[in-house]
Formats: structure tokens, C-alpha cells, sequence
């Protein structure tokens, strides 16, 4: 009885694995294959120049800190400066990489007391265009609260993220 | 039952949020411009124990129409002392028509160029001397390679020795105001680094910063043992200052 069993069993294996062979054929497969290529967010300072009041004088040099091949600094330095004397550096900022650049926000820090600093053209929040640029002015006014032979440091950052950042 | 819920729901949606964050925050790029500002040095002072006195201690007095040929007497004396900031000058017994000459000059010793905001004199006349008192001012601007580059005189009007010391003492904050902004304006309006501003011309007997007592003034003759004082005082600031 029980080698009966056992023929029974191996014979409706057998049988099933003929069927399933059988259906095993006909069949198609589908294959979805995913390339993502994620793009760039790169933003650059370009034309960098800067100008002063009279007597005072300064440099602007544009400084690659990342080694990407762009400017992503601007050293300025001003001499001789005096309370009341600015000087304008100018720039660009270019959006050099693939996806739309959008200003997150713009932050002063340093001896903002002895030296005010206002950015025009550029503002929180702008979105630049793939390619595009922004023309910019960077102003120093030295004022009457410096001190007479002194250095002073001011940093202003300007931060950017992707166009659909929140 | 319910707050088990609840938490789940919470903790889903601060992991979905956290997960979002991540997404957004990954990509930003900052740009910085580093700006160092050294300021310059304002200063102008006098330049400090340079007086040309024509009349010092151990000196004959000066003639008024003559002074070319002193009196062979030395009875009144002028003393001038140049600090840096203050330059006193005294007149020490002297009488009518004693005339006196004094030399001295300002820098601008920083970097800064500077202009003249203000001139103030003040006087001490306890004794009446002042309206005795005349003098004249010949100031001068020399460049730094030595150039003599402007001049101004007070007052224009010739009268009695050279320079014209005939101007009334009441003059004198106009005088230097007028002088000084007259010899700035030929250079600019404004007293460049490393200029000098002199009251009378070095090497010139006849540009200088002089004084004259006169002897009689609307019949009245000029009083002994009279002590008469004033004091200049000059405000120099940056060029830009409004």
C-alpha cells in the first residue's frame, strides 16, 4: 500500500513537471532597464572687476577653492580705505552647470560694523536660467566707525539650490 | 489601539519628510566673496620744532619799512615753539612799530588727502592791545618733490614792509581761511599725502607769517605793559567729509 502511494505521488510529479514544461515555453519577458544620469548644479563668479572712490584702491581675484575649473570665490582687498570711501566690485554669476539655479539666500558676516556691504542685482530667491547669468555689484563703504590703520573682513555668501527646491 | 496609530502615522511622515530633506539638501552650492579692507592714515600736523623766527633771542629788532637792516638794538623778542599739534607764538616786549616774522609749515603726514573744514580764532585782550595789532600771511603749498605749487597772500593790498602786515588782527580767521582754501583750490580743493602747507615760502625773506604793533590807532597810542593773546585753531578732514 504504501509503494502504491509512492507511485502516485512520483507520477503526478512527473505529470506536472510535463505541463509545466509545456506552458514554460510559450512566454515572453519584458526588461525595463533604468539609466539615470543626474545633472549638474554649478553656479561660477565671471567678470570679475572692482573700482574705488578716489585714493582708495583694490583687487579683485577670482579663486576655483573646489578645483572644478570655475570661480566659486572672490578675494577683494582694499587699501588706504577711508569712512565714507567705497569701493564697487562687480561680477557675474553664471550658472554653468545643467539644472536651473535658484538663490537661496544671501548672508553678510565679519566686521559688518566698520564695513557695510550691499548686493544689488542678485536677490533671494531669483532662479537662474541654465546659461544665464546675473550681473552684479558688491559695495563696501568703509564707515565712520573704522578705526585709522586697520583691516577689516567682511564675507558675503551667496547660496544657491536647485530651481524646485522647497 | 489608537495611539499606537497615530504613531506610526507620525513616524512615517517625519521619515517621508527626513527623505525629502535629503533629496533637496544634497545639491546647493555656495559662492562667497571674501572682502579685506585696510583703512588708511589721517594726519596732518605741524611740522613739529621747524619755526623760522626772524627775530629769536640774542636778535636786533626787525625795522618795519627796513627790515632788511635790523635796528642795532634787541629789545623785543619772538619766540615761536611748533609741537605737532599747537604752535605758540610770543611776543615779548615790544612797543610800537616792532614787526616780526615767523615761518612754519604743515604736512600731511598719512595717506589720506585732507581739506580745511574750519578755522577759529579766539582772543585775550585784557589790556585793549588788540586793535595795535596787524599782520599779513603768505602761505604756500610744496609738493612732495619740492615744487612750490600754490600761493595765497593777506591781504592783497600793499602796505608798509613786505610781507603786508597791515591787515587788523580781527581779520585773521578770515585771513587763513581765505588764504588756505585759495592755495588749495589752485591744487584741487585738498592738501594731498606727503604736501606741505607753509606760512611763508621757504628761501623767501618776503613770504611769511608776520605781525606788526602799530603805534597809534584813531589817536589813541598803543598801551605799555599790555599782554594780548590769541589762539588758531585749524580742523583738517578727509577731503570727502561733507
Amino acid at each position: 500500500m504504501k509503494g502504491k502511494l509512492a507511485a502516485i505521488f512520483a507520477t503526478v510529479i512527473v505529470a506536472l513537471v510535463i505541463v509545466g514544461f509545456v506552458y514554460g515555453a510559450w512566454s515572453e519577458t519584458l526588461t525595463i532597464e533604468g539609466n539615470v544620469e543626474t545633472g549638474e548644479l554649478d553656479v561660477e563668479f565671471k567678470n570679475i572687476s572692482c573700482s574705488c572712490s578716489d585714493e582708495m584702491t583694490c583687487t579683485a581675484t577670482g579663486v576655483d577653492t573646489d578645483g572644478d575649473g570655475d570661480f566659486d570665490k572672490i578675494e577683494v582687498t582694499v587699501s588706504n580705505g577711508y569712512p565714507g570711501g567705497k569701493c564697487d566690485v562687480t561680477f557675474d554669476v553664471h550658472n554653468c552647470g545643467t539644472i536651473p539655479a535658484k538663490i537661496k539666500g544671501i548672508s553678510t558676516t565679519g566686521d559688518t560694523v566698520q564695513v557695510a556691504s550691499t548686493l544689488t542685482g542678485l536677490s533671494a530667491g531669483e532662479i537662474i536660467d541654465v546659461g544665464g547669468s546675473k550681473s552684479c555689484t558688491l559695495t563696501l563703504t568703509v564707515t565712520s566707525l573704522a578705526d585709522e590703520v586697520s583691516t577689516y573682513s567682511v564675507t558675503v555668501t551667496i547660496d544657491a539650490v536647485q530651481f524646485n527646491a522647497p | 489601539m489608537k495611539i499606537k496609530k497615530i504613531s506610526y502615522i507620525a513616524i512615517s511622515l517625519i521619515i517621508a519628510m527626513a527623505s525629502l530633506g535629503f533629496v533637496f539638501g544634497g545639491w546647493t552650492e555656495k559662492l562667497n566673496i571674501e572682502g579685506t579692507v585696510q583703512t588708511g592714515d589721517f594726519c596732518v600736523k605741524f611740522y613739529e620744532g621747524y619755526c623760522i623766527n626772524y627775530d629769536p633771542p640774542g636778535s636786533n629788532d626787525l625795522k618795519y619799512y627796513d627790515y632788511y637792516n635790523p635796528w642795532p638794538y634787541d629789545v623785543g623778542t619772538t619766540y615761536c615753539d611748533v609741537e605737532e599739534y599747537k604752535v605758540t607764538i610770543t611776543l615779548e616786549n615790544v612797543y610800537p612799530c616792532y614787526q616780526t616774522f615767523v615761518r612754519f609749515r604743515i604736512i600731511n603726514c598719512g595717506t589720506i588727502s585732507a581739506k580745511l573744514k574750519d578755522v577759529t580764532v579766539t582772543f585775550e585782550d585784557p589790556d585793549g592791545l588788540k586793535k595795535f595789532v596787524e599782520f599779513g600771511v603768505d602761505v604756500e603749498i610744496r609738493d612732495p618733490n619740492g615744487e612750490w605749487v600754490a600761493e595765497a597772500v593777506y591781504p592783497e593790498r600793499w602796505m608798509g614792509a613786505f610781507p603786508k602786515t597791515d591787515a587788523p588782527i580781527d581779520e585773521l580767521e578770515t585771513a587763513l581761511e581765505t588764504t588756505i582754501n585759495d592755495a588749495l583750490d589752485q591744487i584741487g580743493g585738498k592738501l594731498p599725502p606727503n604736501y606741505e602747507l607753509w606760512f611763508g615760502k621757504e628761501g623767501d625773506e618776503e613770504g611769511c607769517f608776520g605781525f606788526h604793533i602799530k603805534q597809534e590807532v584813531d589817536g589813541e597810542i598803543a598801551p605799555e605793559n599790555a599782554t594780548f593773546k590769541f589762539t588758531i585753531e585749524m580742523t583738517w578732514v578727509p577731503f570727502n567729509d561733507p
